[in-house]
């Protein structure tokens, strides 16, 4: 008979055993297999929520911070209006901004190595404002000069009769609704549009003209209440 | 006359299960499996736990196929990774321990034995307790050094060759024992 030492015999025949498994085994291996599949699934959408979460506050922090940082200066607008000439509104006041300026000057000394001492400064800048340039309209640039025509008869006569004060302001006014009949461009009666514009300026021209005058001519003004 | 290649490789049918298809790891199941519950027989008595880590086995090979650097055999891969399960469950079991033996002559057992069946091989192991046939299995069978067993079962290398001295002894005196009763029934 022959003769095999037990080890050997071991190796040989245990190795290369088979053992047929249960009919259910496979299945077994499948769920557990679903299982894991769904485990990596439901891992995948935490992940990718929290990933969304993260940025989505990251991008928000970096918004708010950068928001922070700058500061809003009011502009100067220019409104156009369609019967005025263009005007410069002025900004609501003169705007101070504060720029702060860190500097961080190192020091590197031989002895040891103390570095950093930051000194703040803060620097305040006036933004100067260009002075505005507004143009006057026609009709109180007219109630000037007639203002100043009624201060020359003054000056010349001693006083000023009120023919002559309405004589100076229906000749303004006249000149008023001329040029704005010129501006309108309009091609229908002269007359009567001229009589028209004289009427509705009439009141408020004459009340414009004194008050420059006696805002001006305050000297004058007494001598004429008195003549009154 | 057309041949139809029916045999798919390992490594082709991995790609494939990579690629989440479950037909390809039933396949691979389907080769290996019968070859993969014989090693967890060798290291578990009852065939039914057995088969319990030979499941688990596979569940975490497929689990962790992209770890598979085809370098070697998927087959030795998946034996590797039996014969962990196999540790893990003794040990959870609380079956697996190893007492310290003072005599750690490490001699190969050398008798001429006859030509045993493979039933008869494996009642004479699972005679053992444990821890020597863990070592006897792992060395003999498995082909581990004793550096590779010590690692894996968390034992220093003495203690490794000290099991399985005493494993070879064990083995050796229920050889004897059995050639002495063959002896007297003749």
């Amino acid at each position: 008979m022959k003769q095999y030492n037990i080890e050997e015999q071991l190796q040989r025949k245990l190795k290369e055993r088979t053992i047929t498994p249960s009919a259910e085994a496979w299945n077994r291996i499948a769920y557990n297999r679903q299982q894991q599949k769904k485990k990596k699934k439901r891992l995948t959408w935490y992940w990718t929520a929290a990933a969304i979460v993260i940025i989505s506050l990251g991008g928000l922090l970096f918004v708010v911070l950068s928001n922070n940082d700058t500061i809003i200066i009011p502009q100067q607008t220019v409104v156009e209006q369609p019967s005025q000439p263009s005007v410069i509104e002025p900004a609501p006041e003169s705007i101070m901004h504060q720029e702060f300026k860190r500097e961080i000057i190192l020091q590197d000394k031989k002895t040891n190595l103390n570095t950093t001492v930051a000194i703040e400064k803060q620097t305040s800048i006036r933004q100067e404002i260009k002075p505005l340039n507004i143009k006057p309209d026609s009709e109180t640039v007219k109630a000037n000069e007639v203002a100043l025509a009624i201060n020359e008869l003054v000056l010349l006569k001693g006083s000023v009769t009120n023919d002559e004060v309405d004589s100076l302001l229906h000749k303004a006014q006249k000149e008023i609704a001329m040029e704005r009949l010129k501006n309108k461009n309009l091609p229908t009666n002269d007359i009567a549009l001229l009589n028209e514009a004289e009427k509705e300026m009439e009141n408020s021209f004459r009340d414009k003209t004194l008050k420059i005058f006696n805002l001006k001519f305050k000297t004058i003004k007494i001598a004429i209440k008195e003549k009154h | 006359m057309k041949i139809i290649a029916l045999h798919t490789s390992d490594d082709a049918l991995i790609k494939k299960a990579l690629r989440n298809d479950a037909k390809a790891e039933q396949i691979l199941y389907n080769r290996h499996a019968a070859k993969m519950l014989g090693v967890c027989r060798t290291y578990i008595k009852d065939i039914h736990y057995a088969e319990d880590v030979m499941i688990q086995g596979f569940t975490r090979a497929f689990e962790n196929l992209a770890k598979f650097r085809f370098e070697g055999s998927f087959e030795g891969w998946l034996r590797r990774i039996m014969v962990r399960e196999a540790i893990d469950f003794l040990r959870t079991r609380r079956e697996l321990y190893f007492a310290e033996i003072d005599e750690a002559e490490v001699l190969p057992a050398h008798s001429a034995e006859p030509d045993y069946d493979i039933e008869f091989l494996q009642l004479l192991i699972d005679n053992l307790p444990n821890g020597y046939k863990t070592v006897l299995v792992m060395y003999t069978i498995e082909g581990f050094n004793h550096k590779e067993i010590a690692e894996m079962l968390g034992v220093t290398e003495s203690t490794s060759k000290s099991q399985l001295f005493k494993a070879r002894k064990m083995l050796q005196e229920q050889l004897t024992s059995i050639q002495k009763r063959g002896n007297e029934t003749i």
